[in-house]
């Protein structure tokens, strides 16, 4: 220890007497809130044994985009090339690209079966239907190309909307939320399904800022 | 509680028996037990229904229902950072129930935290732990709380509300080149939510078995079109604590707290983030004085009133060309009325800093800051700064480039602040770090970094009488005075270690070997006759040279879906000495004695049932080697701690925790001797806790 702190002589601590009455009242209290916990709290007769442990957030967007392919029409020649399927495109080969193919891959979508790729954005423009945007990736991207294309664009980035998305996720309060901008849904030929809309924190029909409902 | 900017005169005062129970006190405690047999009163409504395992099951509506976690993110994040970064995230806050920062940063290996009082605490990071430890930074959302008068952190006035915490990020290990002088064995820098991200209505009540009060509300809402907002207020009271012998220390406090932040979007690529807070405390404080008759020292306690408040603002521009600026501007203000260290200071700081890529290969920060610190000591018999009001402008810059040798495998960052301070002048920390990644689960990392520590106000002003006692030729009164010369400290850190993440555990080990240099001392001058005593003074030098050696190991590990383990090691060697100008033999020892070799924590986290969690931690912290010398600290023997508690939650708007920390006894000391401190203990104490979301 630095030498400015120099033991000190010791000196016996008068005792405080209004203190001394403290903790046993204290002690009285802890105890009282306690068993008022164990009389009122009554959770175990209700739910299952076992529990599911909290969702990964990657989990839960993976469920999103699911039921986004869901509740989208796309335009009735979107599908010429890919026929049967569905393909979610996603940029980049990381773990976001694995939950996917672990959640999603291969469901039904209606007729249709859901194939997740990672492609460049090059490609996104014609072989995708649904395309994934992380955060990192939304930089300097032209997502501006991909007005008037059928392509369901859905990201993270604060502007994505701005600067041409279709659907952005937030974490707001720890849960998952999503706002729609309506212009570039309908500039794409897409249509997007009245629950959905409800549920979206937000719709807006322009390129302006996002706006409150 | 008023916010007062006046000083009075000192006087050493006891603590007035009948302040224990102030009316005002007693009418909350009151209002406090109605208001938890209120909320129990309320009924707990059925858990929700089972969630089966594959997710798209679940219809979008209860997907926007469901709470995620963002470990993962994170966990990429650290990979890519070639330090000793450890993250206290917002569920091991949670699940460690603690009440406060220091006992949330028992959690990280590399740190030792002690309890010295009911509101004061020791941390040190990689050894020199101390009460005001000098050689760590600690930041709130990027404002520095580090006072430039004591070079330390005065931890009892950072009293957070621990929900709006979004994650502690503790960087072992010189942060200088980035952070700036001063975070020479680590940082730690507390993140808040962003006020998007809490909205609504938030209420928590804490009480414990020696916080009987804590009380918590929160509010957010919206700023029309641009943004969010919160505003919170915050009040805690505490009993003292006892020592070993049950004589109580009269370090009883309370606080109360409010504060705001908001978060505007203004234009499509500006970001505004606004943050303030004031508060006003009252702390008990058991000293001991120096006096020049028999018994030559006298214990008492003080009563400290700590009022304060800081805002912070930070515009962050971005550009379509991906480049970004950052303007960040924050005021600080404290008078802290002390019966020791009284002071009045405030801070201004503004920063600027801008982030662009060249290529695609290469990422460049650089950024230029100015700090203007102002105070006001007046002298007590404790302590006496000369001149009084002092002032202590700091100009800094600093620049980093990292730089991609190979895509995803290997990358470079170097990197260099350069400050400049009116005792020292101009001073450079320049750093270089490689981080290579042979695959996507894991990392490895080496660095070699420079860093300084600079004057503080009492290595410079002080006066301080230390101890007196009868000489041979009447009293006589050893003291300790500043020093007008006082050199930089200097650090040259080595430093290595990897990292593995897997789906279900993770490792991450970290080894290094600190040369420090130009260290402090306490020199022993001639003595000097002063009328009716003799003045033996020591005075600050720079006369302590060595190295520290220590590996830091954290492993984490999900032994089932509900069942998470984490566990961390921590080990240590010391290696001070003096130089041969050097009449100092107690400084060496004492830092060398004065942390212990080994820290070992394991901590367990299990989900019961559908809404209740049971948490425990058990930590080992080793003994204090006894050290050789008058003026070292005994030796401290090793010591467990327990601390273990169940939280239950009611969907996503009620939640409740009962638990105890340090069960194992009922007092533990922590902290021995010091700072003119007495000898107090950490306590057990058993607490409960609600907490309401609309």
């Amino acid at each position: 220890m630095s030498t400015e702190t120099n033991a000190t002589a010791r000196q016996v601590l008068k005792k405080k007497h209004c203190c001394s009455c403290l903790p046993s009242r204290v002690n009285r209290h802890a105890l009282w809130y306690l068993l008022l916990c164990a009389v009122v709290f009554h959770p175990l007769a209700t739910g299952n044994a076992w529990a599911q442990p909290a969702n990964d957030a990657d989990r839960v967007k993976a469920a999103f985009l699911f039921h986004f392919a869901q509740l989208v029409e796309w335009p009735a020649d979107a599908f010429d090339h890919s026929g049967n399927s569905l393909f979610l495109c996603t940029l980049e080969d990381d773990t976001f690209f694995d939950e996917l193919e672990n959640t999603i891959e291969g469901k039904q979508i209606g007729s249709r079966t859901i194939h997740i790729r990672h492609v460049h954005f090059s490609q996104a423009t014609r072989e995708c239907n649904m395309l994934f945007v992380n955060k990192k990736d939304s930089r300097n991207l032209p997502l501006a190309t991909l007005r008037n294309l059928p392509v369901l664009a859905v990201g993270e980035a604060d502007d994505f909307l701005s600067s041409g998305g279709i659907i952005r996720f937030r974490i707001e309060n720890d849960k998952i939320r999503f706002d729609i901008n309506l212009g570039a849904a309908q500039a794409s030929h897409l249509k997007i399904s009245s629950r959905l809309l409800l549920l979206a924190s937000s719709v807006s029909r322009g390129a302006g800022t996002d706006s409150e409902r | 509680m008023p916010v007062h900017l006046s000083l009075r005169s000192y006087s050493l005062r006891a603590p007035n028996p009948s302040s224990c129970f102030p009316s005002r006190r007693r009418i909350l405690q009151r209002i406090h037990m109605l208001a938890w047999i209120a909320l129990f009163a309320f009924p707990s409504l059925p858990a929700r229904s089972e969630q089966p395992s594959d997710i798209t099951q679940d219809s979008i509506e209860e997907l926007m229902k469901t709470k995620i976690s963002s470990v993962s993110k994170r966990e990429q994040q650290v990979l890519d950072t070639p330090a000793a970064v450890y993250v206290v995230t917002r569920d091991e806050l949670r699940s460690a129930g603690v009440r406060n920062i220091p006992d949330a940063l028992r959690l990280v290996p590399g740190l030792d935290v002690n309890q010295i009082d009911a509101s004061t605490f020791d941390v040190g990071i990689r050894g020199f732990d101390e009460r005001f430890s000098n050689k760590m930074l600690v930041m709130i959302d990027g404002r520095s709380l580090y006072s430039p008068i004591f070079g330390g952190i005065y931890w009892d006035s950072i009293n957070l509300v621990m929900d709006d915490i979004d994650r502690i990020e503790v960087i072992c290990g010189p942060g200088g080149s980035l952070w700036g002088t001063n975070a020479v064995n680590g940082t730690v820098n507390i993140i808040t939510r962003s006020s998007q991200e809490t909205p609504g209505i938030f209420l928590a009540d804490r009480s414990s078995s020696d916080t009987p009060i804590s009380l918590s509300a929160r509010y957010g809402g919206h700023v029309g079109r641009f943004g969010s907002y919160r505003i919170l207020a915050k009040y805690a009271d505490a009993f003292g604590t006892q020592d070993e012998s049950g004589h109580w220390a009269g370090d009883a406090w309370h606080l109360l707290r409010g504060g705001f932040r908001s978060d505007l979007k203004l234009r499509e690529h500006d970001a505004l983030m606004l943050e303030g807070n004031l508060y006003g405390a009252s702390f008990g404080e058991p000293l001991s004085k120096t006096i020049l008759v028999a018994p030559f020292a006298v214990t008492a306690s003080g009563i400290n009133s700590v009022s304060g408040g800081s805002a912070m603002g930070r515009w962050t521009h971005g550009y379509a060309s991906g480049q970004e600026t950052q303007v960040q501007i924050y005021y600080a203000i404290e008078d802290r009325d002390a019966t020791e260290r009284p002071d009045n200071l405030y801070t201004i700081d503004a920063d600027v800093q801008h982030h662009f890529h060249i290529g695609s290969r290469q990422d460049l920060v650089g950024g230029a800051g100015y700090r203007y610190s102002e105070f006001y000591a007046p002298a007590t018999p404790f302590l006496t700064i000369t001149p009084a009001k002092q002032q202590y402008p700091l100009y800094s810059a600093f620049i980093q480039d990292e730089l991609v040798m190979f895509p995803k495998r290997l990358s470079l960052i170097a990197g260099g602040k350069s400050e400049h301070n009116r005792f020292t002048g101009l001073d450079f920390q320049p750093s270089l770090r490689l981080n290579f990644r042979p695959n996507e689960k894991s990392a490895i990392w080496a660095s070699v970094t420079k860093a300084v520590k600079i004057p503080n106000i009492l290595n410079t002003s002080m006066y301080r009488p230390l101890s007196a006692g009868v000489g041979a030729d009447g009293i006589d009164l050893t003291t300790l005075v500043g020093n007008p010369k006082y050199k930089d400290e200097h650090l040259l850190a080595y430093e290595a270690g990897s990292r593995l993440q897997l789906k279900r555990a993770s490792l991450d080990a970290t080894g290094f070997v600190n040369n420090y240099n130009d260290v402090e001392t306490n020199e022993t001058l001639a003595p000097v006759a002063r009328s009716g005593y003799t003045e033996y003074p020591t005075q600050w030098a720079n006369n302590l040279y060595g190295k520290s050696f220590g590996a830091e190991v954290a492993a984490s590990w999900k032994v089932a879906p509900v069942w998470k383990m984490t566990g961390s090691y921590s080990w240590l060697k010391m290696e001070m000495r003096t130089n041969s100008q050097s009449n100092d033999t107690s400084t060496a020892v004492g830092f060398n004695a004065g942390t212990p070799t080994n820290h070992f924590g394991l901590r367990s986290s299990l989900l019961l049932l559908k809404n209740l969690d049971f948490n425990a931690l058990a930590q080992y912290t080793g003994p204090l080697p006894s050290g050789l010398g008058r003026n070292t600290p005994p030796a401290l023997p090793s010591y467990y701690r327990v601390d273990s508690n169940l939280q239950w939650h009611v969907r996503d708007y009620f939640r409740m925790d009962i638990g105890g920390q340090n069960l194992l006894r009922p007092r533990v000391t922590e902290y021995v001797g010091g700072n003119g401190a007495i000898q107090t203990s950490s306590p057990r104490n058993i607490f409960a806790r609600i907490t309401y979301v609309f």
